[in-house]
């Protein structure tokens, strides 16, 4: 560990270690990397409030189309990330976090308008998210929707409750292996 | 109705309640509300827990009366106090259960069981969002109620209130008034639930957006609020964490959710810092998260396991470093996503496992083999046990000298080219080492000094030793491969269970791969995801059409696939004979002189065969399953269904064409046998050995004699694998990288060149590949010890030589395998040819007589001997208590008792499972009745809202 062990004190270390599913050694990785974004602002100040934009550069988030959801909704204050939320990010995202957690922030992820429901809408804009630059005609995006809304819309209310989106997600085997990112 | 059945929220008041002194019993509370949560919808006579009863939960009034919220559900007061309260006393529960009496007169469907499947639901995510906020689940209950709660409460307030003034004082009277209230109301509320048609249905949708709308605006209202002065946030900590307090509940005016959020990180430090201790918030955080069910495959519960976690947290934090696995993860997930990276997985574990059985063999054959001269006696220098005198050990005296006498002939004459031809053929010198089964002395030594004296403790028994390491790494392989595929089982059993798995909202919701990092991989895992949509979309069309066959077409295609099924066969068939013929040619043209590239090709021939069978039928079987029109993910499985038949029958054919030729067929051809023809002039088996045969001169080379025929199998199996080495390694270096410079070179120019393109990188053809290298050294690994030792060097090679293959000459795979898939796939085909490997394995141990000439059970102990007996006299020797309890095991009277047990405890496991299958069903049925009544109830909402009946209880209209 060596030098960046100074960076906190022991006992803050162990608050960090306490209260995410990460390890020590794992959480300076990750401050590491939360320096590499934006090296003099978090040299000046470790726990600098970086604004959006400089988060995205980071590699995994670059490339990810749901990088604005994300940073939506692991910021605290709503304006940009300190290296707390940064941490919780990765803490979430890390093998150790358990399902639930993964389940519980894939919704907000996934639940565009906040509304804590997935609608159409959402759908819609996650599936267009992850096809990117190809685009499903209208009918082909209603045909997509309905089938999902068919699987896991369990009151057939036309939209997916958190309880129905976790209901979904425990059949859905491929959801704990993607919703992860490597340190 | 009983009094008692009206439970309410034990819920400490956010307000008032004390803060420290709830700790302990916010968890009681915390119980004791779990099941009564339940039991209120469930409806179940029973008492209200003594937790509750007994506990130390304070009384509860929500803040929301004193806000003057219209949450007046929220007012949730004990039994006691609640009719002293002037305003407004509706208990929650209450009015549910009220309503619940309506749905249950009403509806007439689900009944009393119906709040099961779903408010378990809700009442589980409550508990989970509870890990996360274990200071919020005392807040006001409303946010355990979504949104048909809400309007239900409402409704019942509203339509109640005007009887409620009357009975204030009198609990029964309510009770009572309630009942009469409810049967009055009956006949109405099941007329119009009966003629409930779907128009009312899209209605209550209309008016579920409408509300939902609602919900969003005021929300932003609160939002502007709270930016414009957020001077109240500092508040005491004892009133829970202040700032977004409030702002929760102004949301949950709206439409309130089931769920709690969770805390951010920074939250959960501000917590800590409070609490002065960031161990005790983890505690809390932890034990309510780790006290939870995931989903019933987790063994680990409680405190302990997650200490022991941490502690092999800071083991493996240390390791890391010396851990270069995880880096290259890191470059293989970021590139290609994981379901490429499975494969890697996959190798990475098949690397350890064989790790694992190279260090049995090391400890129990290898070191004991090698030392045995040196630092064990040395006095016997034929290797051969002289203790016995009997017939059996000249025998085997004799055999074993005439099989070294054949080798030292053999290695006398080798010229360097033949060496390097014995090595790669593993015949000559080579076959004289540890390779091979036949140098393995059956020496039982001693440390003491005289060879007869046997020192107890020191003893070590070759054969037997020999015998259990391989039967204990089968044992070990076995229990490693079912505890790895149990993690991925569950997966599997969804897989066959097509109709219970979300394919849609996998595919979305798992869709992407938060581990990519690289653009390229990104954009191109875009154009996946949107080709496996369309294939989906195109599916449905065609299902359509399928439906929509005439029975001319149809007939047609049954024939077409029926017609393409045989010729697999007969491909099939054709295959197996080409590798059954290649074996019987090699073993005759083994005495032939012949030059050294032809010998090499004669020996080689069946592993060529096997090797261009597997490039090319795979090939075949791919274009074949195009024309059967197939469904998309069908055509997929049946080409790797065939391949891997194909690839594991080969194995298979091989060994049935050995047995064949060098145990049944020479059986009848009779040898002179000059070794034995002492003590039994009509031998037919020579030394064990049918095809062991005498030159007529003893110039004559000795080649087409098997004097060892263990070794001789062996040597098979090590040809395979050294083929099977040779072939990917060449097929990457020799065919795939220079087509890739071609291309990069000449894609511009050429047409041919860019229409070929690159190689593909096909993920379940490239499993098939290793998984194959692995069932050749399962399957060989009892002739050829050190066929472990080579193969953990090949598939550690194998993993590099495939990544270096993916980065720099492959293209992406093309198609979009899911990973749980595939991983559970390569686990299920690994098992077959492993449960296969070990049948063939224990027959043979157990049936055929081993070589008197070699290996470490040459000494027999009677006429039929067979490996297995090595066992047997070793528990022969033992006192007979022991002997005894192991004969048991062997008897009909232990095996049929204990094959019935097994067979009924399978059958229970099948019904039990059927019986939940059907359960199933039933409870998502009741779902759905479920949300005819929601739909029914907002109907109602929004009928309440628009005669403007809908009033706060200061009468003020919403």
């Amino acid at each position: 560990m060596g030098g960046s062990q100074s960076v906190f004190t022991e006992e803050e270390l162990d608050d960090y270690q306490t209260l995410t599913y990460l390890s020590k050694k794992e959480i300076l990785h990750v401050h590491k990397r939360f320096k590499a974004i934006s090296p003099g602002l978090v040299e000046a100040d470790k726990n600098a409030k970086l604004p959006f934009t400089k988060i995205r550069e980071l590699p995994e988030l670059k490339v990810n189309p749901f990088r604005d959801q994300i940073c939506k909704v692991f910021s605290s204050s709503g304006d940009g990330m300190t290296f707390e939320d940064f941490l919780d990010m990765m803490s979430v995202f890390s093998d150790g976090a358990p399902k639930n957690v993964k389940v519980e922030y894939a919704f907000r992820v996934y639940d565009f308008d906040g509304d804590d429901l997935i609608s159409d809408e959402d759908l819609k804009n996650v599936i267009e998210c992850l096809t990117g630059a190809n685009k499903l005609t209208e009918d082909e995006m209603q045909q997509l929707i309905d089938n999902i809304m068919e699987e896991a819309d369990l009151d057939d209310d036309k939209t997916l409750s958190f309880a129905e989106f976790e209901h979904v997600i425990s059949k859905a085997p491929d959801f704990v292996n993607s919703f992860r990112i490597r340190m | 109705m009983d009094r008692r059945r009206v439970y309410t929220y034990p819920e400490p008041d956010n307000i008032s309640g004390d803060y420290d002194n709830s700790q302990d019993g916010g968890y009681a509370d915390d119980a004791a509300y779990d099941s009564q949560y339940v039991g209120g919808h469930t409806r179940q006579d029973s008492d209200p827990p003594a937790d509750y009863e007994l506990g130390n939960s304070p009384h509860v009034r929500s803040n929301n009366i004193n806000n003057n919220n219209n949450n007046n559900f929220g007012s949730v007061v004990r039994d006691d106090d609640r009719y002293q309260h002037a305003e407004p006393r509706y208990n929650s529960r209450e009015s549910d259960r009220h309503v619940h009496d309506m749905e249950e007169g009403g509806v007439g469907v689900g009944g009393g069981g119906r709040a099961t499947g779903h408010h378990y639901e809700r009442h589980g995510d409550r508990r989970e969002s509870a890990a996360h906020e274990w200071l919020r689940h005392r807040r006001t209950k409303s946010q355990h109620l979504n949104g048909y709660d809400f309007y239900r409460h409402q409704i019942q307030y509203h339509v109640n209130r005007g009887f409620q003034h009357d009975d204030d004082d009198n609990k029964d009277g309510v009770d009572n008034h309630y009942n009469s209230r409810v049967d009055n109301d009956d006949d109405a509320d099941r007329r119009s639930v009966q003629s409930l048609n779907f128009e009312d249905l899209k209605r209550a949708r209309q008016i579920l957006a409408t509300v939902r709308v609602r919900r969003k605006s005021r929300k932003h209202s609160s939002r502007k609020r709270r930016s414009g002065g957020a001077s109240s946030d500092d508040e005491d900590f004892v009133d829970d964490v202040p700032a977004d307090y409030d702002d929760d509940d102004e949301e949950e005016v709206g439409l309130p959710s089931a769920r709690e959020k969770m805390k951010s990180l920074a939250e959960r430090l501000v917590l800590a810092k409070q609490l002065q201790s960031a161990k005790e918030v983890a505690r809390q955080y932890r034990d309510s998260l780790w006290a939870l069910d995931h989903e019933g495959v987790t063994f680990s519960s409680g405190r302990v396991p997650k200490k022991l976690q941490r502690v092999g947290g800071t083991f493996s934090d240390a390791l890391r470093v010396l851990n270069f696995w995880s880096h290259q993860f890191k470059e293989i997930e970021g590139h290609f996503g994981i379901a490429t990276a499975t494969y890697f997985r996959f190798t990475r574990w098949l690397v350890k496992i064989n790790f694992l059985v190279l260090l049995l063999f090391l400890g129990f054959i290898y070191i004991p083999q090698l030392t045995y001269s040196t630092i064990f006696s040395d006095q016997q220098p034929d290797q051969v046990n002289i203790t016995d005198s009997s017939r059996f050990y000249e025998e085997t005296f004799k055999c074993s000298n005439a099989y070294s006498d054949h080798l030292d002939n053999i290695t006398r004459k080798e010229s360097d080219i033949d060496k390097f031809l014995n090595i790669a053929l593993g015949t000559g010198f080579i076959e004289n080492t540890m390779l091979f089964y036949g140098y393995y002395s059956n020496l039982s030594f001693w440390r003491g000094q005289d060879p007869g004296e046997e020192v107890f403790g020191s003893h070590y028994n070759m054969g037997l030793a020999y015998l259990l390491t391989v039967g204990a790494s089968f044992i070990v392989l076995f229990l490693l491969i079912v505890k790895n595929s149990s993690n991925t089982i569950k997966e599997t059993v969804m897989d066959f269970d097509q109709q219970a798995f979300p394919k849609y909202a996998n595919a979305v919701f798992g869709g992407w791969d938060y581990c990519i990092n690289s653009e390229n991989m990104a954009a191109f895992k875009q154009n996946i995801i949107y080709k496996e949509f369309m294939a989906d979309l195109e599916e449905i069309k065609l299902k359509r059409k399928k439906q929509n066959r005439t029975t001319g077409e149809r007939s047609k295609l049954y024939l077409k696939r029926f017609g393409i099924n045989l010729f697999v066969i007969a491909l099939l068939g054709a295959s197996f004979y080409a590798i059954f013929a290649a074996t019987d040619f090699l073993l005759e043209k083994q005495t032939e002189q012949l030059s050294f590239i032809v010998a090499l090709l004669i020996q080689y021939l069946p592993s060529i065969i096997i090797s261009v069978l597997n490039f090319f039928i795979p090939e075949i079987f791919l274009k074949l399953a195009e024309v059967e029109e197939y469904s998309n993910n069908f055509t997929t499985r049946i080409t790797i269904v065939r391949a891997v038949f194909l690839r594991l029958s080969m194995v298979g054919v091989l060994i049935v064409s050995l047995y064949y030729q060098l145990q049944y067929e020479r059986e009848r051809t009779s040898y002179t046998c000059p070794e034995e023809e002492n003590f039994f002039p009509n031998v037919t088996r020579c030394c064990g050995n049918p095809m062991w045969k005498i030159p007529d001169s003893p110039t004559e080379d000795e080649k087409g004699t098997v004097k060892c025929w263990e070794s001789y199998v062996g040597q098979q199996f090590y040809k395979l694998a050294v083929a099977d080495f040779a072939a990917v390694t060449l097929a990457t270096l020799l065919l795939k990288l220079p087509r890739r410079l071609v291309h990069s070179k000449l894609k511009q120019r050429v047409r041919l060149v860019s229409t070929l393109g690159l190689a593909k990188f096909d993920l379940p053809l490239e499993v098939l590949d290793i998984v194959y290298s692995q069932t050749l050294c399962w399957v060989g690994m009892f002739f050829t010890p050190l066929l472990p030792a080579i193969t953990f060097v090949k598939v550690f090679f194998f993993f590099f030589l495939k990544k270096f293959e993916l980065l720099f000459v492959c293209e992406t795979p093309k198609n979009a395998y899911r990973a749980s898939r595939s991983y559970s796939f390569f686990q299920t085909i690994l098992l077959v040819s492993f449960i296969m490997i070990a049948g063939l394995l224990g027959y043979m141990i157990g049936n055929i007589q081993p070589s008197k000439s070699c290996g470490p059970f040459r000494l027999y102990s009677s006429d039929q001997y067979v490996m297995f007996d090595t066992v047997s006299n070793q528990v022969n020797s033992w006192p007979s208590t022991p002997r005894n309890i192991v004969k048991y095991f062997g008897t009909v009277a232990f095996f049929l008792p204990a094959f019935l047990v097994l067979l009924l405890s399978i059958y229970y496991y099948w019904a039990t499972s059927q019986g939940y299958k059907k359960m199933e069903k039933l409870l998502k049925l009741q779902l759905k009745s479920e949300a005819y009544d929601k739909q029914y109830l907002l109907a109602r909402v929004d009928e309440v809202i628009k005669k403007g009946q809908l009033v706060t209880h200061d009468n003020e209209p919403i």
